[in-house]
């Protein structure tokens, strides 16, 4: 049964018998493989480019879901030496900071040592959920920041050990 | 077709309304015009070119474009660092971390994040049992909301070898957690924690700021 209706945005036409059915609308990217290192500022975040945009066709209230894989190395500590190393990571809207996004990746801060310490590697992931409204094209990003001491080393990652993604569920209109 | 002066047996020709067609005699001429039901709900419409009904129609009787309903915290929820004070493996609600309230009765997708602190004191030679442990989990009116326990972060040491004195370790990192629950109109969802270790001097925090935000949004998924 052919479909004269040429606005299906939330709903579609079952050829076999004509009837309406629920249409999901959904994005997510797509799984990439990456080591992204933070050594920009301090505290500032800056763009995962390894991950690309994505892009939101059509306008509407959506429910995102995000994950960040955040390494945070202490490389070693020598005797009388507080380090600590922190990777968060957030979701960007058309470039702009999405309130209520920023996620913790993983923290890792050791004690002053009274002897040299070897170098302790912590990987977490960081998820959260928001709903937000969007326009006929905005582009949503992932963005990560570091608070890191020297001596340490600060990533988000993407492998099949752990993906950082970004996906988006239409719920309605505004 | 006679147009006028007909006769049946009887001698005379009338007409009858039914439910759906009103028809009219008038000068020997008979018409007939569709009765529609004027009542709310019927999308049936009498248009130049017959009676119609527009997929448009359908469409926003049944609900197309139909507004999303959901909670969440809100933007712009104040920073916070809440130390988790109970007993070991009691929950304790993170009061910090307002309330979401439920108005539309239905099924929703609950989604909790806690962003947790734990971190052992320094440890001495031959001290054992040194560990810290978060777990976060959301409450519905006070009561837990079963299979929402969600590991947050947990750092145990070792005991040390004589000599070897351990510094302290601070680890944080973030729980989150999915859920579908059946709610009235007026259910409030509240995130809790709890410890998991006696180690004193250990911290224990849920925390929320521009590094990891705590969180509870609730989608309504359907009826």
């Amino acid at each position: 049964m052919v479909s004269i209706c040429v606005d299906q945005t939330d709903f579609k036409v079952d050829p076999s018998n004509g009837r309406l059915q629920i249409k999901p609308t959904y994005y997510q990217t797509p799984a990439v493989g990456f080591t992204h290192v933070l050594s920009g500022a301090q505290d500032v975040y800056e763009q995962v480019t390894e991950l690309t945009g994505l892009t939101i066709p059509t306008a509407g209230i959506y429910e995102i879901g995000w994950t960040g894989v955040g390494n945070a190395t202490i490389t070693g500590a020598g005797p009388g030496t507080i380090v600590a190393v922190a990777a968060a990571c957030a979701v960007y809207q058309n470039g702009v900071l999405i309130p209520n996004t920023e996620t913790r990746m993983i923290l890792n801060s050791q004690g002053s040592p009274t002897t040299d310490q070897p170098a302790l590697q912590l990987h977490a992931s960081g998820s959260g959920t928001r709903v937000i409204q969007c326009a006929a094209g905005d582009v949503l990003t992932m963005w990560a920041k570091r608070v890191a001491d020297a001596g340490t080393t600060t990533q988000i990652l993407s492998n099949n050990a752990g993906r950082t993604r970004i996906a988006a569920v239409r719920l309605g209109s505004a | 077709m006679s147009r006028c002066g007909c006769s049946n047996a009887s001698g005379s020709v009338g007409v009858a309304d039914t439910p759906t067609l009103d028809l009219s005699l008038i000068g020997g001429v008979i018409s007939g015009a569709p009765i529609l039901d004027p009542a709310t709900g019927n999308l049936l419409k009498a248009v130049g070119a017959g009676l119609r009904v527009d997929c448009t129609d359908v469409r926003t009787c049944v609900g197309n474009n139909t507004p999303a309903v959901f909670y969440q915290t809100p933007d712009g929820n104040a920073d916070f660092t809440h130390n988790i004070a109970a007993a070991i493996n009691v929950w304790e609600q993170v009061t910090e971390l307002p309330a979401v309230t439920i108005a539309q009765a239905g099924t929703y997708l609950l989604d909790w994040e806690g962003s947790c602190n734990a971190t052992i004191p320094v440890d001495a030679p031959g001290v054992s049992n040194i560990r810290a442990e978060v777990s976060t989990s959301l409450y519905r009116n006070g009561a837990q909301v079963p299979f929402t326990e969600t590991k947050g972060v947990l750092v145990s040491q070792g005991t040390p070898a004589a000599g070897m004195t351990i510094p302290s370790l601070q680890i944080h990192a973030n729980s989150h957690g999915s859920r579908v629950v059946s709610c009235a109109a007026g259910d409030q969802f509240t995130l809790w924690a709890k410890r998991v270790s006696n180690t004193a001097s250990a911290i224990y925090q849920v925390l929320s700021n521009d590094a990891g935000r705590s969180r509870i949004t609730a989608t309504r998924i359907g009826a």
